[in-house]
C-alpha cells in the first residue's frame, strides 16, 4: 500500500478514536491520548537535538571555532542534573540565570509596551480635548498646557 | 556550602537581572554585542530547558510501567510512540521532508500528531457548545449583559448573523474595540505591572521559588 | 421532573450532535453568503498592497496543528498576497510543533505560485527560545538562524541580501495561537527594533489584543477563521476559511438557539418556584 493511502487510513482512524470521547471515555481514546503523547514528547526532543546541538552548537563550533558556545552548554548540562538527587542543587545556577535574565529582559519592555503605551493611548481622547497646542507628560505631572510638541513622540514623552 | 547552594544563585539571579535590565537603556555597541551573544545562549539553554520539561514524563510513566500500576500499558503506547518518533526522526536528521519528499518523521508528523494534536483541540468546540448550554443562563443582571453582548458578538461575527440581523455587524464591532478594548486595556496594564514587580521581586531574590532543586 | 427540568439536563450528546451537524451539513452543501471587511483585517491587507515590490516580509507560523483550522488559511492568504506582491518572503515559527506544518505551506504555496527557494523565499525553521530568539533576530538574524530549515547557511540565501536584522524587515505578521505569539513580537521586537508588525490569531485570542490594535502598536488583526474568510476575499482566491464560514454561521446559531432555549427553560422554572413560594 502506498505510504500516502496508509497514512489517510491512520489518520482517520486515529481522528476517529480522540472523537469517540464525545460519545464517553474509553480505552481506545486513552491509547489515542498517550500515543499523542508520546509522538509529541519524541518530536520535540528531535527537534531539540537537531536544531539546538546540531545547528547551533556543532556547526558554529566546528565550521566558525566558536568555542564560546560552550558555556550555554555546560549551563544547559546543569539544567539537567535535576535527574541527579545529590547534585540537583546545581541546576539552580542555570534557572538562576535563565530568570534573572528573563527578568531582566522583561521589565523595561513590558514597561514600555504595555504600561507607558497603553497608558498614552488612553489619555490620547483626554488630552485631544486640550486643543491645538499640545500636552506634555512628566513622570510626577501631567500638564495641560502649551508645553511644545505634545505627546506624540512615545518614549521621550514620558520623561 | 549553603553559599554555593543558595545565596551563589541568587546573587547570578542580581546580577543578570539588573545587567539586562539596564542593558535596555544604553545601546553602546558593547552593550549591544553582550545582548547579541546572551540571547543566543538563551537560545541554546531554552532546547535544554524543553528538553528537561519533556523529559520529565519519562521518570513518571517509567515508574508506572515497572510497578505495573493500573493503565500501566497505556504508558507503554506512549513510550512506543516517544522512541519510534525519535528514531524516525534521528534517521531522517529531524527533517519531515528533503528536496519535497515526505521522510518517515514526516509520515509521523503527518499522519499521526498532526490528526492527534488537531483533533485533541477540536472536542474542545464540543465541551464548550455544552458548557455554553449550562451555563449562560440570566441568573443576575450582569449574567444577563454578559449573555446579551455573547450573543451579540456571535451574530456578528458569522455571515449568516449579519444577514438575518444587519446591524450585529456594526454592534458587535463597536463592542469589541470600545467596551471590549478599554476593558481588556486595563487588564493589560495590571497585568503588566504585576509581571514588572514579580520580576523585581525574582531579581531581589524575594522570590525564590524558581530555584527549586533540593532543600537546601 | 417536568419538561423544563428535563431539557435544563439534557444528555450532552445531544448538543455534541448537533453541533456535529451544523459542522458537517453546511461544509457538505454550502451556501457562500457574502462576507463583509473589517477595518482590522483591512490594516494588514492594505500595508501588504503598499510594500514596494522585493521588500523583505516575514511571517512567523506560531501556531501548531492544534490551531491549524483558523491560522492555516490565514497564513495561505497572506502568503499568496505576498508572493503576488513579489516581496521577498522569510517565514519562520517559534512553536517546535508546528515547525513540519509551517515548512509545508511555505513550500506549497510557493509552489503554487512559482516562486523559488532561497531567490524569492526562504524557510528558517524553528529555534527555542522564544523571546530569545526575537531579541536575537533583532540584534543579528545570522546569529539567531545561522543556517536555514534545510541546513544551508543563512549568509548564503540571496532572499536574505541587505537583511542584517529585524530593523531591515518592511512588515512583520505573526500568526500566533498563544505565547509566544503576537504580543511577545510587540514587546521584544517592534519595541525596540521598529518594525511594521501586523497580527493574526485564534477567534478566541482576538479580543484580548484589541488594545494592541487600537493603540496602533498592531497596524491590523486578522482573527479566527472569519479573519482569514475576510482575508481571502480580499485577495480574490477564496479557500478553506470562505468555504468554512457557513460551518462556523450554522453552529454560531445553533449555540445561540440551544442558549436561548436554555434560558427560556430556567426563567419558566424560577417563576414556577416564584408561584409555587407566594401559594405557600
Amino acid at each position: 500500500m502506498d505510504a500516502t493511502i496508509l497514512g489517510a487510513w491512520v489518520a482517520t482512524g486515529l481522528t476517529l478514536l480522540i472523537f469517540s470521547f464525545l460519545y464517553k471515555d474509553n480505552p481506545l481514546f486513552k491509547l489515542a491520548e498517550h500515543l499523542y503523547v508520546g509522538v509529541s514528547v519524541g518530536y520535540t526532543i528531535v527537534k531539540a537535538y537537531d536544531t539546538v546541538i546540531v545547528h547551533l552548537v556543532i556547526k558554529p563550533i566546528i565550521e566558525n571555532g566558536e568555542f564560546a558556545l560552550l558555556i550555554p552548554v555546560a549551563i544547559g548540562m546543569l539544567m539537567l542534573t535535576r535527574y541527579v538527587p545529590k547534585a540537583a542543587w546545581m541546576s539552580r545556577y542555570a534557572f538562576a540565570f535563565i530568570v534573572g535574565m528573563g527578568a531582566g529582559l522583561a521589565i523595561p519592555r513590558t514597561i514600555s509596551s504595555f504600561i507607558l503605551k497603553q497608558i498614552e493611548d488612553t489619555v490620547r481622547p483626554v488630552l485631544s480635548l486640550a486643543g491645538p497646542d499640545g500636552v506634555t507628560f512628566s513622570m510626577n505631572r501631567l500638564s495641560i498646557a502649551g508645553l511644545g510638541k505634545g505627546w506624540h513622540e512615545p518614549a521621550s514623552s514620558f520623561s | 556550602m549553603i553559599f554555593l547552594r543558595r545565596q551563589l544563585p541568587l546573587l547570578i539571579t542580581l546580577i543578570t537581572g539588573l545587567l539586562f535590565a539596564a542593558q535596555y537603556y544604553v545601546p553602546h555597541p558593547a552593550s549591544e554585542q553582550m545582548l547579541t551573544s546572551a540571547t543566543k545562549w538563551l537560545q541554546i539553554i531554552g532546547g535544554f530547558a524543553l528538553i528537561l520539561g519533556v523529559t520529565s514524563l519519562f521518570h513518571q510513566h517509567a515508574v508506572k510501567i515497572r510497578r505495573q500500576e493500573a493503565g500501566w500499558g497505556y504508558s507503554l503506547v506512549l513510550y512506543a510512540g516517544m522512541i519510534g518518533t525519535i528514531a524516525v526522526g534521528l534517521w531522517a536528521n529531524g527533517k519531515e521532508s528533503v528536496d519535497g519528499a515526505m521522510t518517515a518523521f514526516g509520515w509521523v508528523y503527518n499522519y499521526m500528531m498532526v490528526p492527534l494534536q488537531g483533533t485533541m483541540f477540536a472536542i474542545l468546540a464540543f465541551f464548550i457548545a455544552s458548557a455554553a448550554y449550562r451555563s449562560f443562563r440570566a441568573k443576575s443582571r450582569e449574567a444577563a449583559v454578559l449573555l446579551v453582548a455573547a450573543m451579540i458578538v456571535m451574530m456578528g461575527r458569522v455571515p449568516l448573523g449579519e444577514y438575518l440581523i444587519p446591524l450585529s455587524g456594526d454592534v458587535s464591532s463597536w463592542i469589541l474595540n470600545v467596551l471590549n478594548a478599554s476593558v481588556r486595556r486595563a487588564i493589560l496594564i495590571g497585568v503588566s505591572l504585576g509581571a514588572v514587580a514579580l520580576s523585581f521581586k525574582i531579581i531581589f531574590g524575594v522570590e525564590r521559588s524558581y530555584l527549586g532543586g533540593g532543600k537546601e | 421532573m417536568s419538561l423544563a427540568e428535563r431539557m435544563l439536563k439534557i444528555d450532552r450528546r445531544i448538543i455534541f450532535l448537533v453541533i456535529g451537524l451544523c459542522t458537517l451539513l453546511p461544509l457538505l452543501y454550502p451556501v457562500g453568503l457574502p462576507i463583509r471587511i473589517s477595518s482590522e483585517v483591512r490594516g494588514v491587507y492594505d500595508h501588504m498592497e503598499s510594500l514596494p515590490e522585493r521588500s523583505v516580509f516575514l511571517l512567523s507560523i506560531d501556531f501548531d496543528p492544534a490551531s491549524k483550522p483558523e491560522l492555516h488559511p490565514q497564513a495561505i492568504a497572506l502568503l499568496r498576497h505576498a508572493f503576488r506582491k513579489d516581496l521577498r518572503v522569510i517565514a519562520m515559527t517559534l512553536w517546535v510543533s508546528g515547525t513540519g506544518m509551517a515548512e509545508q505551506l511555505v513550500t506549497q504555496v510557493a509552489k503554487e505560485m512559482g516562486k523559488e527557494y532561497g531567490k524569492d523565499y526562504a524557510f528558517l525553521g524553528w529555534s527555542p527560545g522564544g523571546q530569545a530568539v526575537i531579541i536575537n533576530m533583532g540584534q543579528d538574524l545570522y546569529s539567531a538562524f545561522p543556517s536555514d530549515y534545510g541546513g544551508k547557511p543563512t549568509k548564503d540565501l540571496p532572499v536574505l541580501d541587505g537583511v542584517r536584522n529585524l530593523k531591515d524587515v518592511a512588515y512583520m505578521v505573526s500568526l500566533g495561537a498563544g505565547r509566544p505569539g503576537v504580543e511577545e513580537w510587540y514587546v521584544f521586537g517592534k519595541d525596540k527594533y521598529k518594525f511594521e508588525l501586523g497580527g493574526g490569531c485564534t477567534g478566541v485570542m482576538a479580543p484580548g489584543l484589541y488594545p494592541l490594535l487600537r493603540s496602533g502598536q498592531i497596524n491590523g488583526l486578522i482573527g479566527g477563521l472569519r479573519g482569514a474568510a475576510e482575508y481571502e476575499s480580499l485577495i480574490g482566491q477564496k479557500g478553506k476559511a470562505v468555504a468554512g464560514m457557513d460551518a462556523q454561521s450554522a453552529t454560531h446559531l445553533a449555540i445561540i438557539v440551544l442558549v436561548i432555549i436554555c434560558n427560556v427553560f430556567y426563567l419558566s422554572l424560577q417563576r414556577a418556584a416564584r408561584t409555587q413560594r407566594q401559594i405557600g
